[in-house]
């Protein structure tokens, strides 16, 4: 494994993608959390 | 760095002393006193004694395992110290056959282990612990109320309750406490020996747990649910427990007691049971003076109400309401055909109130004790509202 | 470090920041944030702390001397919220804010304003749920959450408005472990450095990843259990009420749910920071990587099928006893993997005996005590002895105490110098951790034959014959409890290092140390990697 920071890094615009991604994960994470909770009221013993 | 290492060369072995001098203090307190427990308390039924071998079984493994483990660890760190001058090796996961070998085998065992020397005597324990319905000799129906528990023996009909019977000076410290402190009881339940006793479980409030720690049983007791399990008791003697489910206040203070006798006795304290019920239910169709009914209240009272009204009557709100001054016990007593109030001082009494603490007592106390503790509470702390209750009016209100 | 690749507004950034109480109200800064967790965790592991001491004090002797049983049961089930939601959780969000980034080159979390406010939501959460307490001494209500902190019904339906508080509390705090794993999931999924693939991943961020994916899967299922028990409380509702139709033990289920998988969600992180530490202070690679990845999966894929071990007592049929027993004596199998990892990871090594360390060994000691003792509660028979009795206490406290917290300490000390810049007092931090082992042995090593000998949890007073191990229990707990004193004055010595004349912490602060963390200054640099490092194998 090479720990060489070199000068590569993400680009303003790459950063800016991968934020976006982010976001967009973070609502799909949400609703499934927001989903099981919704779902517990329908249990049927 | 070299401060590190003299001090783990040095110093280690001595607080390693220091840690197992600690651990013999802890030994030598107790060892002073000959039965002292380190262990389960002796078993009395099939199922305890099955318990305490499976538990002694697993206790020799996992000290077992535990001793090889950190053997094997604790040897490491004795040799393999950088200030013994030890060369790091570079290994990241086993290499070759030989120490894939070595790396599989501990998992082989433990499998064995989990699956085969415990596994199977826990799956035959299990087995054994719910064969609750086939051969039963006789059943117990055992209800847990906040924070008693009420007996019931359906063969015969004897019903009666058990409440803690460890004054509450002791608690208090205002006096020496008793040998079996908070682990006596006003009404001992009684069973026979060698009698196979199917024991259902229920609750009229919240979930409670009944446990003797000598019979290997614990089970919960649901409201609106029946559980079951059972026991044999195998030797005459006294057992106790306690109720090992959280259920409130006074969760700490609702001991078991359970008097094992053989047949023949159990037979006679049933009879005797029976007459005295009798005669109780008997006594509601008289007609009772006040002082009666006052004398009689204020012994139901202290043992079925003080525990949340307090002694006195203040109770401890708002969870626990006084009764001193209420506007529910100086309300009126019944409307003027003889009929229940909805919300009255009777209507509490009889029917509870749902959601809270306050129970109905008219499935566990007969009509005299309804109709004295009644009175009584009327009458005494600190009120004065001068009616009474007859024993024939509960009665008629059932 | 130039900052020449990335926009030149953003060197400036230091000065743009509000001074004062502000700053720290309007942070975005995956530091500050993880700063605030770990002061946060810390306050609230003395006030948790300080509660179970008042409990060991009542029950030095039999007899009740210092309080009412109304008032114990309120002071046992709040200490173990406090602990676990607002002194473990946030201590391990802490580690993750502070380190993901710099573990996986990043210039800061995904979602830092979301991270804001997970932690934000956090001292709301713990005044709502300590605040009945203070209420009652105004005569309003009866006190806090009186039926443990595990809320069955129907004892919590019957409670007073502590219940309320309580569950208006763990909604936030739920909300806020939400927030918290959906970053450190999109965190790690997307701003890793260019070349880290993930089985390249630091097993700290593996680690805490399994965490969060756990609490995204778990917490909402807790949040429904305490929606419905508000409901039965106030709306009429009967899903716990057995006359209405309900049952009671389907609170039990939804509980369990969630609080089995609860345990690993509060162990994964430190499992996860353990061979970091223990490779460092060896000198040599870790043992096992891959093989400790696929533990953690498989722990969090069994933590969620386990949960009814936790009421063998309740009276489930046969079928389901045996099939929560093998499954429950089946997570042993990837701890053992664990165990053997960790110590392999030492085998050979060349080892110095560092505060982090010590209580990295003693952790792993511990833990065995907790693992070894939790194999045998999965029987089902045995369990009926053990269950609800001080036999749990001391096994859930060796793998929460000795596994958790001693953990989390482990991580304090191994992490201090790169967060603070300055080497934290190593004589201090061992007498620290020597007194700690001591006291945590000396106050729960009783308890196991207490649980023995038949006595029931969460009682307030006690039979006589149990007297001597619980007065030996509570000197251990307040030798225990007034150790943390030194943990927390080590801290703060070294959070201002300058004025204490500590030695400055290099980059690389520990001989033996390696990741990307160690590649930054001690501490890191405003913004963590403004250069991503390159971990690509070069022509590749």
């Amino acid at each position: 494994m090479s720990l060489h920071p070199t000068p590569y890094a993400f680009d303003e615009a790459e950063l800016a993608r991968r934020r976006s991604a982010s976001r967009r994960m973070a609502w799909l994470i949400g609703l499934a959390a927001a989903l099981i909770y919704i779902g517990g009221f329908f249990l049927q013993r | 760095m070299k401060t590190t290492h003299r001090f783990v060369r040095h110093r280690l072995p001595l607080a390693l002393s220091a840690f197992s001098a600690a651990l013999t203090a802890l030994t030598l307190p107790a060892s002073a006193l000959a039965d002292y427990s380190w262990n389960f308390p002796p078993p009395v039924t099939p199922i305890a004694r099955d318990t305490l071998n499976i538990h002694n079984e697993f206790m020799l493994i996992i000290t077992g395992i535990f001793v090889v483990v950190f053997a094997i660890m604790a040897y490491s760190m004795f040799k393999h110290r950088k200030s013994v001058g030890h060369q790091p090796a570079k290994f990241t996961g086993p290499m070759g056959r030989l120490q894939w070998i070595w790396a599989l085998v501990p998992f082989a065992i433990l499998l064995f282990i989990d699956f085969v020397v415990m596994g199977i005597p826990a799956f035959h324990a299990v087995i054994e612990m719910e064969d609750t319905k086939t051969k039963a000799d006789m059943v117990l129906k055992i209800t847990g109320m906040q924070w008693k528990w009420q007996y019931e023996y359906p063969e015969s009909g004897v019903k009666f309750i058990s409440n803690m019977s460890t004054p509450r000076d002791q608690i208090a410290n205002k006096e020496a406490k008793g040998e079996n402190y908070l682990l006596e009881v006003d009404n001992e339940v009684v069973l026979p020996v060698d009698k196979k006793v199917r024991i259902l479980l229920t609750s009229t409030d919240v979930i409670h747990t009944w446990w003797v720690p000598q019979f290997g049983v614990k089970r919960d007791a649901i409201p609106g649910f029946l559980r079951e399990t059972w026991v044999r008791i195998e030797e005459p003697g006294v057992y106790r427990g306690q109720c090992a489910e959280l259920c409130g206040k006074d969760h700490g203070f609702m001991p078991v007691v359970v008097r094992a006798v053989p047949e023949p006795e159990y037979a006679a304290w049933i009879e005797k049971k029976k007459a005295e019920q009798e005669a109780a239910a008997a006594g509601s169709d008289k007609t009772w003076s006040k002082d009666e009914l006052l004398a009689k209240g204020k012994e139901v009272y202290e043992a079925q109400c003080s525990a949340c009204h307090q002694p006195d009557g203040k109770g401890i709100p708002p969870a626990f309401p006084a009764l001193s001054g209420s506007k529910i016990v100086l309300g009126p007593l019944l409307s003027p055909e003889g009929k229940l109030i909805r919300d009255s001082h009777v209507d509490r009494v009889l029917n509870g109130k749902e959601g809270t603490a306050m129970q109905a007592f008219k499935a566990t106390l007969n009509d005299v004790e309804l109709a004295a503790v009644i009175t009584y509470e009327r009458n005494a702390l600190g009120n004065s509202k001068g009616d009474l209750i007859q024993p024939a009016q509960i009665k008629a209100l059932r | 470090m130039s900052h020449a690749t990335t926009a030149p507004h953003e060197t400036h950034h230091d000065a743009h920041y509000p001074g004062g109480i502000m700053r720290w109200l309007t942070t975005t800064n995956h530091k500050d944030i993880g700063s605030m967790y770990l002061t946060f965790a810390l306050i609230m592991f003395f006030v948790g702390g300080a509660m179970i001491l008042a409990v060991r004090a009542e029950l030095f002797q039999p007899g009740l001397q210092l309080m009412q049983p109304e008032f114990f049961n309120q002071l046992i089930g709040i200490h173990a919220l406090v602990m676990i939601f607002a002194a473990l959780m946030p201590a391990a969000t802490g580690f993750a804010n502070w380190q993901i980034p710099l573990m996986i080159g990043a210039p800061d979390m995904a979602l830092p304003r979301i991270n804001n406010w997970g932690f934000w939501l956090l001292p709301p959460a713990a005044i709502l749920l300590t605040l009945p307490f203070l209420l009652a001494v105004f005569g309003i209500g009866d006190g806090a959450l009186n039926t443990g902190w595990t809320m069955y019904a129907p004892l919590s339906v019957q409670g007073g408005i502590g219940v309320d508080f309580a569950i208006f509390s763990i909604h936030i705090l739920g909300i806020s472990s939400i927030l918290g794993s959906i970053n450190v999931i999109v965190t790690i999924f997307n701003l890793r450095a260019p070349g880290m693939t993930m089985m390249k991943l630091p097993i700290f961020c593996w680690g805490w990843l399994i965490t969060a994916f756990l609490l995204i899967a778990t917490i909402p299922v807790l949040a429904g259990a305490v929606t419905m028990l508000l409901t039965d409380r106030h709306f009429g509702t009967h899903f716990f009420n057995a006359a209405g139709g309900g049952d009671p033990i389907l609170f039990q289920h939804l509980f369990w749910f969630f609080g089995h998988p609860e345990v690993y969600i509060l162990l994964l992180p430190v499992w996860g920071l353990m061979p970091h530490v223990l490779a460092t202070f060896s000198r040599k690679p870790m043992y096992g990587y891959k093989a400790q990845v696929y533990s953690f999966i498989a722990i969090g894929l069994l933590s969620v099928v386990v949960w009814a071990h936790h009421f063998f007592t309740a009276g489930l049929p046969v079928p389901a006893l045996l099939y929560f027993m093998y499954s429950t004596m089946a997570i042993s199998l990837p701890l053992a993997v664990l165990f053997f990892c960790w110590i392999a990871t030492m085998w050979k090594g060349a080892m110095s005996f560092e505060t982090p360390m010590l209580f990295a060994q003693g952790f792993i000691i511990m833990f065995g005590v907790a693992g070894l003792t939790g194999l045998v509660l999965a029987d089902v028979a045995a369990d009926a002895q053990y269950h609800h009795s001080y036999f749990v206490i001391a096994h859930f406290h060796y793998a929460l105490f000795a596994g958790g917290i001693m953990g989390v300490m482990t991580g304090v000390y191994y992490w201090l110098p790169k967060w603070t810049g300055y080497m934290y007092d190593e004589k201090l931090g061992k007498l620290h951790f020597w007194l700690t082992v001591i006291s945590f042995n000396l106050t729960f090593m009783p308890q196991f034959f207490l649980g023995l000998a038949g006595m029931p949890r969460r009682i307030p007073d006690y039979a006589l014959q149990f007297t001597e191990f619980n007065a030996i229990s509570t000197v251990g707990a307040m030798i225990l409890g007034f150790s943390q004193l030194i943990f927390a004055w080590n801290i703060w010595k070294c959070a201002r290092g300058h004025a204490n004349g500590l030695a400055p912490a290099e980059g690389r602060a520990w001989e033996g140390a390696t990741g990307l963390e160690w590649e930054l200054s001690s501490p890191p640099p405003h913004h963590s990697w403004e250069v991503q490092p390159d971990l690509r194998q070069p022509g590749a």
